[in-house]
C-alpha cells in the first residue's frame, strides 16, 4: 500500500535534512525542564540518598539500633584533631563527666573527653546483620576502628544509639508512606476516572460517599481502629493495618482531584475525536485520559508523601502506628514527651530533623515536578 | 428540492438538542437551553452545505449531534439511510467510519501524548483489521494525502504549526474512508494565508473522494467559497437554507440580509455603497427563547404575527427554504420586506461578522 515515492524529492530531502525524525521521549522532555530547577534537583538527591540509605540502613548504622549501652549519652565530639596535632581522619570523643565541678551547681562538668580518642575508620568492621536478611555482613559505613561505641547523635533513655535507630526507623517509615501511596494512587485514579468518566447518577452517589470519607474527622478514627488490634499482635499485622487505614482514608482527596481532571479532560476535542471514531471506553481512558491524568497524579503523589510521613510520626508518637521492636521515627520521639528529658537532652529531638528533612526532600521534589512534568 | 437526483446522504429532521438546566438543592429539573430547537436540512452526497450563524446559535451543537456526540433530545438523525438517532454506542460503533469529523482547535483535537502516526492510525485500531505494517503504510498514504511529510510521522503534535496540526486532523478523518465529513470551523483558529491552504486541501481531497461536508463556519466569505448551498441558524433554529449564489446574491430571511450586509466588500466602490443593517439588542437567551419567530426581538420588519406565531421552514423559490411569515413565495428577485427598513441607528451591539 505505501507505494512508490510521492513526494518530488523525497529521497534527496530525507539524505539532506537535518531535522530529526524521532522526536524527544516524553520522559526526555520532562527532564529537560526538571533539571533546570534547583529545588527539585536538591529533593530528587535528597530522596534518591534516603531511599538508598534506608535500602541499606544496617550498612549506614554504626551501632546496632537495640543493643544499649550508656543512657542519655551525648552526641560525640568529631574533630580532625588530637593532642598530636591535626589528622586528616577525624576521631571522636565521647562525652564524659569530668572530676572537675560546676561552681555555681556543684554538678560533674560533662565535656569531650580529650584523651580517649577513638579513631573513625570507613567500611569498617562492627555489629553483624544479614543483608536483606540473607547475606551476612558485618560491615558498616562508619565505624570506631577499636570496636568502642559511636554515638554520632547521643543514645536515647535505654542507651540506644540514635542515628542508628534514626537510619532503620527510615525504612519503617519510607515503607509506609510508598506502601500506602502506591495504594491510595493505585485506587484514587481508578476511582476517580470512573467516577469522572461514567458521569450520571453513578458519580453522583460516588461523590457523596467520598465527601463522608473527606469529612471523615480522622485522627479519632486512626486511634479506634488502632486499639481494636490486639497488642500482642504480630508487628506485621500492625504494619499493614496502618497502611491500610492510611490509603482507606487517604485515597478520596485524589479521587477527586482525579474526578476533575477527567471530567476537563472528557470535554477536550481530542477525547471527543475519539469518541467520533467510535473507539471503546478502555481505549479513551487509556490512551488518552490517563496519559494526561498521570502527570497530576504524580505531582500530587510526591506531595502526598511528606503527609503521611507526618501522620505516620505523629501516630507514632502516641503511640498507634508501629510497635516495638520495629522503629519508627514517631516511636523515637515517645521519648521526647516530657518536657524535663527535652530540656535536659535535647538531642533526643533529633528524629524531628529526619521528618523535617523528608517532608523537605519529597516537597521540593513534588515541587521541581510540577513545573517540569507538562512539556507539552 | 432543486435537484432530486443526486442522493441525500444525510436527513436531518426535526433535530432538537436540549441542556437541561437543574437548580436548587435537589438539582430539580427547571429549564432548557434549547441549543438547537426543530432544525431539518438535508444534504446531499458530494455537496457542501455551510451552516453559517452567529456565536452561540447552535452551529457547533448541530455538527456535534449529527455524528451523536450528544445525545439527541428529539428528531431524527439519517445517515446514508440509517437512523442513528436512538442507536447506542455499540450500535453506533459501526455506522461511524461512515462519517467523521475535523475540529476546530486543532491543539486541542490531538492527544498531545501521541505521536503523529499513533493519532492517524487510531481510527484503524479501532475499524480495521490491519497489522502494524498495514496500518502503517496507509498513515503514509493519508500523510502523503494531506500534504504531510513522511519523516514526521513520530514526532508529537506540539512540534507542529497550527496549519499543520489541522492537516493531521483531517488524515484522522480520512483514515476510514468517510462518507461523510462534519468541519466544526476548521479554518477558525488558523492564520488567513494557512485557511486558504486547509479549504483547498479540503476541496482537493472531496474532488479526489467524493465527500460530502458539512462546513460549519462563521467565516462568510469563506463559506462563499467552498459551499453548494448554505444554511442561516440563528438561535437554534434555521432562518433561511438556500443555494449558495442566491442567498449572497438575495438574501430573504431578515437576519440573512444583516448577517451577509456585514461581510466586507473588497471593491471599494462597492464597499462606500455597502449598506450595513445593524441589528438592535441582544440575541436572546436560548434557555427563555421568544415565543413566535426566534428573530422577533431584533428584526427591523418585525409585526404582531412574529411575536405569536413560529413561522415554518418555507420553500418559498425553487431549493430556497426561508423561515419567514413575511416573505412571499415565488418571488425571485428584488426586495421582498413587506417594509422598507426602519431607519438604522449606529449601534454597534449585536452586529456580528
Amino acid at each position: 500500500m505505501s507505494g512508490p515515492v510521492i513526494h518530488e524529492g523525497e529521497e534527496t530531502d530525507a539524505r539532506l535534512s537535518s531535522a530529526p525524525k524521532e522526536s524527544q521521549s516524553y520522559p526526555a522532555l520532562v527532564w529537560r525542564r526538571f533539571r533546570k530547577s534547583l529545588p527539585g534537583m536538591i529533593g530528587l538527591i535528597l530522596v534518591g540518598t534516603m531511599l538508598f540509605v534506608s535500602i541499606f540502613a544496617e550498612f549506614f548504622s554504626p551501632m546496632d539500633p537495640n543493643a544499649s549501652t550508656t543512657s542519655f549519652a551525648p552526641p560525640d565530639k568529631v574533630s580532625f584533631f588530637t593532642k598530636d596535632g591535626f589528622t586528616l581522619m577525624p576521631v571522636a570523643y565521647p562525652i564524659a563527666e569530668s572530676d572537675e565541678l560546676d561552681p555555681v551547681t556543684f554538678q560533674p562538668l560533662m565535656g569531650p573527653d580529650l584523651d580517649n580518642p577513638r579513631g573513625l575508620r570507613l567500611f569498617g568492621k562492627g555489629w553483624s546483620y544479614r543483608l536483606f536478611g540473607l547475606i551476612p555482613m558485618d560491615r558498616h559505613f562508619i565505624v570506631t576502628s577499636d570496636g568502642s561505641p559511636l554515638h554520632l547523635l547521643g543514645t536515647d533513655k535505654l542507651g540506644r544509639d540514635i542515628l542508628s535507630r534514626g537510619i532503620m526507623g527510615s525504612r519503617i517509615t519510607l515503607m509506609i508512606a510508598l506502601v500506602s501511596i502506591t495504594l491510595i494512587t493505585v485506587a484514587g485514579t481508578l476511582l476517580g476516572i470512573t467516577s469522572g468518566y461514567l458521569g450520571g447518577k453513578f458519580d453522583l452517589w460516588f461523590q457523596r460517599f467520598v465527601e463522608i470519607i473527606l469529612a471523615f474527622p480522622q485522627l479519632p478514627l486512626y486511634l479506634a481502629l488502632a486499639s481494636l488490634i490486639p497488642v500482642t499482635a504480630p508487628s506485621s499485622v500492625f504494619l499493614s493495618f496502618v497502611i491500610l487505614v492510611i490509603a482507606g482514608l487517604g485515597w478520596a482527596q485524589l479521587s477527586r482531584e482525579v474526578r476533575g481532571k477527567t471530567m476537563s479532560m472528557a470535554r477536550v476535542d481530542y477525547v471527543r475525536a475519539a469518541m467520533a471514531v467510535g473507539a471503546s471506553d478502555g481505549r479513551i481512558i487509556t490512551r488518552h485520559i490517563l496519559p494526561n491524568v498521570s502527570s497530576h497524579v504524580i505531582v500530587a503523589v510526591t506531595l502526598g508523601i511528606p503527609s503521611i510521613v507526618l501522620l505516620e510520626s505523629f501516630l507514632g508518637f502516641l503511640g498507634f502506628a508501629v510497635k516495638a521492636p520495629l522503629i519508627s521515627w514517631g516511636m523515637m520521639l515517645q521519648d521526647a514527651g516530657t518536657f524535663s528529658v527535652i530540656g535536659s537532652y535535647p538531642w533526643i529531638l533529633s528524629p524531628v530533623g529526619f521528618v523535617l528533612l523528608t517532608v523537605f526532600a519529597f516537597n521540593a521534589l513534588g515541587d521541581g515536578l510540577r513545573d517540569a512534568i507538562d512539556p507539552y | 428540492m432543486l435537484d432530486e437526483s443526486p442522493r441525500k446522504l444525510v436527513q436531518v429532521e426535526d433535530l432538537r438538542l436540549y441542556f437541561p438546566i437543574h437548580t436548587g438543592v435537589l438539582r430539580r429539573h427547571t429549564g432548557d437551553v434549547k441549543a438547537v430547537d426543530g432544525v431539518s436540512f438535508d444534504i446531499f452526497e458530494g455537496e457542501t452545505l455551510g451552516l453559517v450563524g452567529e456565536s452561540g446559535c447552535g452551529k457547533s451543537t448541530v455538527g456535534r449531534a449529527l455524528l451523536r456526540l450528544y445525545d439527541l433530545s428529539g428528531g431524527k438523525v439519517r445517515i446514508d439511510g440509517t437512523d442513528i438517532s436512538d442507536l447506542s454506542v455499540g450500535e453506533l460503533r459501526p455506522i461511524r467510519p461512515k462519517m467523521q469529523m475535523v475540529f476546530q482547535d486543532p491543539q486541542a483535537s490531538l492527544n498531545p501524548r501521541m505521536t503523529v502516526s499513533e493519532i492517524i492510525g487510531e481510527p484503524l485500531v479501532e475499524h480495521t483489521d490491519l497489522d502494524a505494517a498495514g496500518r502503517q503504510a496507509r498513515v503514509l498514504e493519508l500523510m502523503d494525502q494531506v500534504g504531510l511529510n513522511r519523516i514526521f510521522q513520530n514526532r508529537f503534535p506540539y512540534e507542529f504549526s497550527g496549519g499543520q496540526r489541522q492537516r493531521i486532523g483531517i488524515a484522522r478523518a480520512l483514515a476510514l474512508n468517510p462518507k461523510f465529513i462534519v468541519c466544526d470551523e476548521p479554518i477558525a483558529a488558523l492564520d488567513v494565508s494557512i485557511q486558504a491552504q486547509v479549504v483547498n486541501l479540503l476541496e482537493d481531497l472531496q474532488d479526489k473522494l467524493g465527500l460530502t461536508y458539512l462546513f460549519i463556519s462563521h467565516d462568510l466569505s469563506m463559506v462563499r467559497h467552498i459551499a453548494d448551498r448554505v444554511c442561516v441558524m440563528y438561535l437554534g433554529r434555521v432562518a433561511e437554507l438556500s443555494p449558495r449564489d442566491d442567498l449572497y446574491a438575495n438574501p430573504l430571511h431578515p437576519y440573512a440580509k444583516a448577517l451577509l450586509s456585514a461581510v466586507p466588500e473588497a471593491d471599494p466602490n462597492a464597499e462606500t455603497t455597502r449598506q450595513r443593517i445593524i441589528l438592535k439588542g441582544d440575541v436572546p437567551s436560548p434557555a427563555n427563547p421568544p415565543k413566535g419567530c426566534a428573530f422577533c426581538t431584533r428584526c427591523p420588519e418585525v409585526e404582531a404575527i412574529c411575536k405569536t406565531e413560529a413561522p415554518a421552514l418555507r420553500e418559498v423559490a425553487p431549493g430556497r427554504h426561508v423561515a419567514c411569515h413575511f416573505v412571499e413565495i415565488q418571488n425571485r428577485a428584488g426586495s421582498t420586506g413587506p417594509k422598507k427598513p426602519e431607519a438604522i441607528e449606529p449601534n454597534q451591539q449585536g452586529e456580528r461578522a
